[in-house]
C-alpha cells in the first residue's frame, strides 16, 4: 500500500525542542517516527478491519446466538474480544503504547541528573515554582499509572527530579500523530481560539487550569492574556518543575506552576478567578472526585466568570453503539480506568450538581487550532478518542 | 528548591543508587493490569518481540538511509554528522512513507484479512484465512 505524503505521520523532527527537552540522537528520532507511523497505519489502515469483522462476522454470530443484537458497548466488547482480527490488532496496539513510554524512557533516563540541574536553574531564575510536599496524592492516580506511562505524573527518582514531565513530553508528539503541532499545545491553542472567536471582549484577569501537567494547555492561554496573572494546578511534582522551567525556558512569564490536589483548593480565596478551566483532566480522575473539583470551580469562579472542561464528547444516545465500543479502547486497554464511566455521564449535569445553574450551561465543539504552516479548516482526522477535536463543557457564573 | 540529593532514595516501592545510570529504570511497566488480548502468555510475548524487532529494524533502515544521503554528499562519514542530521521536506517525506512501506510488509496478514472481509457477504463467521484456490490477494 502506498501513501502520498498528506496521509502521512509528521515526522518527529517537527518538534520544537525548548530549554528543557531532553537531548535525543537520530536513532531516537527514528523510533518515533516508527510510532507516529504505526499509529497512524492501525487507526487508518488497518481501523476499518475492526468494524468489518464486527458487521461480517461478530454481529451476526452474536444475533444468531442470543436471538437478539447486542444492546450496550460492553457487550460488542466481550463478543468482539474473541475476534481474532481485533484481538491482534489490540495488541499491537497496546504494544505500540508500551514502546512509546519505553523509547522516551531510554531517551530520559540516561540524562536524568542533567535535566533535573538544568530545570533548578531556569527555575530558580524565575522563581514560577510552588511545590507543596504536603499534597496528598489521589488513589484513582496512585492506583494506576494511566495511558501505561510508567510512574506516571508523581513518581521522584530524585530530589528536583523532572524525568516524569521530560518523559511526557518527549512521547506525545508521537502518540498523537503530531496533531498538537510543534509544541504538542493544539488544545491550548483550541481554547484561545474558541475564546478569541466567540468571547472577544473576555478579559479574564487571573487564571487557573487544574490538572496542567507540564503546561501543554496553560501556556498558550497565558500568551493570549499576557497582562493575566495565570496559575496551573498539578499533584505531580516532576511535571511542575518540568513545566516551570519549559515555561521559563520558552519566555512565557505570567504563569506559576502550583502543587494542589484540585478538589481541594483552599489556599484560593471565593471569587478569586475569572476564568477556570480543564482539558482531558476529567477522564483520569473519578466521580466523587468531580464533584469536589466543580464544588471549587463554582466557589473560586468570580461573577461573570468562565469554567470550560474539555473532553471528548460523552457516549449520547444517538452514538451507535459499535462507535461507543471503538472509543472505549483505551478504558480497558489502555489503562484509563475512569474513561468509560465519564463518557456516560454528561458532564453538564455534573456541573448542575455542584453550584451552577442550568440557565448558565454551555457545550461547545471545541477543534485544535493547527499550527500556522497548516490549513487551519481542515477538519482534524477522526482517530476514535484521540482526535484533536473536543467538547467544552462549561458555565458562564450569573452576577 | 531543594538541592539534588545524592544517595539512595526509593521509586516504586524499591531502593535505587542515584549515583548510578538508570538504565534499569527504562524498561517499567505501568501499574495497572495487563489485558491479555491472544490465546496465551506466550503469544503476547511473541507479538511484543514481533513488533520491537519491527521497530528496531525501522530505525536501523533510517539510519541506512541517513548514511546513504550523506555518503552520497561528501566522501567522509563523521558519527556528529548522522545524529545531527535533519532530513530536508522532501527527504523526509520520503522516509515517511518507507516507514509505513516497511509496517505494511511486516503486517501483512492482517492487511490481507481486512481485504478479505471487505469481500465476504455478511452472516458467516468462518475464519477467514482460508485461501481459495485462484484467490490472489491485492
Ligand atoms: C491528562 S493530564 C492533562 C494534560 C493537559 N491538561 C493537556 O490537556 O494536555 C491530567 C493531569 O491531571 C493531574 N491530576 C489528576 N488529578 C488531579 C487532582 N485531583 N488535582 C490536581 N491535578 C490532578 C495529573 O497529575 C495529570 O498531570
Amino acid at each position: 500500500m502506498s501513501q502520498n505524503s498528506q496521509d502521512q505521520a509528521p515526522a518527529w523532527h517537527n518538534v520544537e525542542a525548548h530549554g528543557i527537552f531532553p537531548k535525543h540522537s537520530h536513532d531516537d528520532v527514528a523510533r518515533f517516527n516508527y510510532i507516529a507511523t504505526m499509529n497512524k497505519y492501525l487507526s487508518q489502515t488497518l481501523g476499518e478491519g475492526n468494524a468489518l469483522a464486527y458487521e461480517k462476522r461478530v454481529e451476526p454470530k452474536h444475533t444468531k446466538t442470543n436471538q437478539r443484537a447486542p444492546v450496550s458497548r460492553h457487550e460488542i466488547r466481550s463478543a468482539m474480544n474473541g475476534d481474532p482480527f481485533h484481538a491482534v490488532w489490540s495488541a499491537a496496539k497496546r504494544n505500540t503504547m508500551e514502546q512509546r513510554q519505553q523509547i522516551s524512557r531510554s531517551i530520559v533516563m540516561p540524562q536524568v541528573m542533567d535535566l533535573a540541574k538544568k530545570a533548578q536553574e531556569l527555575i530558580s531564575e524565575k522563581g514560577n515554582l510552588e511545590l507543596d510536599s504536603t499534597t496528598e496524592l489521589p488513589s484513582y492516580i496512585a492506583s494506576v499509572d494511566h495511558h501505561c506511562m510508567p510512574g506516571s505524573y508523581h513518581t521522584e527518582l530524585i530530589e528536583g527530579d523532572v524525568s516524569a514531565g521530560a518523559n511526557y513530553d518527549a512521547g506525545i508528539f508521537a502518540t498523537t500523530g503530531g496533531g498538537m503541532g510543534p509544541l504538542s499545545d493544539g488544545a491550548g491553542r483550541a481554547v484561545v481560539k474558541w475564546l478569541k472567536n466567540n468571547h472577544p471582549d473576555f478579559r479574564p484577569v487571573r487564571i487557573l487550569e487544574i490538572g496542567c501537567t507540564i503546561g501543554h494547555t496553560l501556556l498558550p492561554v497565558a500568551e493570549a492574556f499576557p497582562d493575566a496573572t495565570v496559575i496551573g494546578v498539578d499533584v505531580g511534582a516532576p511535571v511542575l518543575r518540568y513545566g516551570a522551567a519549559r515555561a521559563a525556558s520558552l519566555g512565557v512569564d505570567n504563569v506559576t506552576f502550583v502543587q494542589a490536589n484540585g478538589e481541594g483548593l483552599s489556599r484560593y480565596d471565593d471569587e478569586s478567578f475569572d476564568f477556570i478551566y480543564t482539558s482531558m483532566f476529567l477522564h483520569e480522575t473519578s466521580n466523587r472526585a468531580m464533584g469536589s473539583v466543580m464544588t471549587e470551580v463554582s466557589r473560586l469562579l468570580k461573577p461573570g466568570g468562565l469554567t470550560l472542561h474539555l473532553e471528548q464528547p460523552s457516549y449520547s444516545e444517538d452514538m451507535p453503539l459499535y462507535e461507543q465500543f471503538i472509543r472505549d479502547w483505551d478504558a480497558h486497554n489502555n489503562n484509563e480506568p475512569f474513561w468509560t464511566t465519564l463518557h456516560d455521564i454528561d458532564i453538564k449535569n455534573v456541573l448542575a450538581e455542584n453550584g451552577f445553574q442550568s440557565s448558565e450551561l454551555f457545550v461547545a465543539p471545541i477543534a485544535v487550532a493547527k499550527p500556522d504552516t497548516l490549513n487551519e479548516d481542515e477538519p482534524p482526522l477522526e482517530d476514535h478518542g484521540r482526535a484533536a477535536a473536543w467538547l467544552g463543557y462549561g458555565a458562564w457564573k450569573g452576577y | 528548591m531543594d538541592a539534588l540529593r545524592h544517595g539512595s532514595v526509593m521509586a516504586h516501592g524499591k531502593d535505587i543508587d542515584v549515583t548510578s545510570d538508570f538504565s534499569k529504570e527504562i524498561n517499567w511497566s505501568a501499574k495497572g493490569k495487563r489485558p491479555q488480548f491472544l490465546g496465551d502468555k506466550s503469544q503476547e510475548h511473541l507479538m511484543s518481540m514481533t513488533l520491537a524487532l519491527l521497530q528496531e529494524l525501522a530505525v536501523t533502515r533510517e539510519r541506512l538511509d541517513t548514511l546513504e544521503r550523506i555518503l552520497d554528499k561528501q566522501a567522509v562519514v563523521a558519527k556528529s554528522d548522522i545524529d545531527g542530521f535533519a532530513p530536508d521536506e522532501e527527504a523526509s517525506a520520503e522516509r515517511q512513507a518507507r516507514q509505513h512501506q516497511l509496517i505494511s510488509t511486516v503486517m501483512r496478514s492482517l492487511e490481507q484479512e481486512v481485504h478479505a472481509m471487505k469481500q465476504q457477504p455478511a452472516e458467516t463467521s468462518e475464519p477467514l484465512h482460508v485461501v481459495q484456490p485462484n484467490d490472489r490477494v491485492a
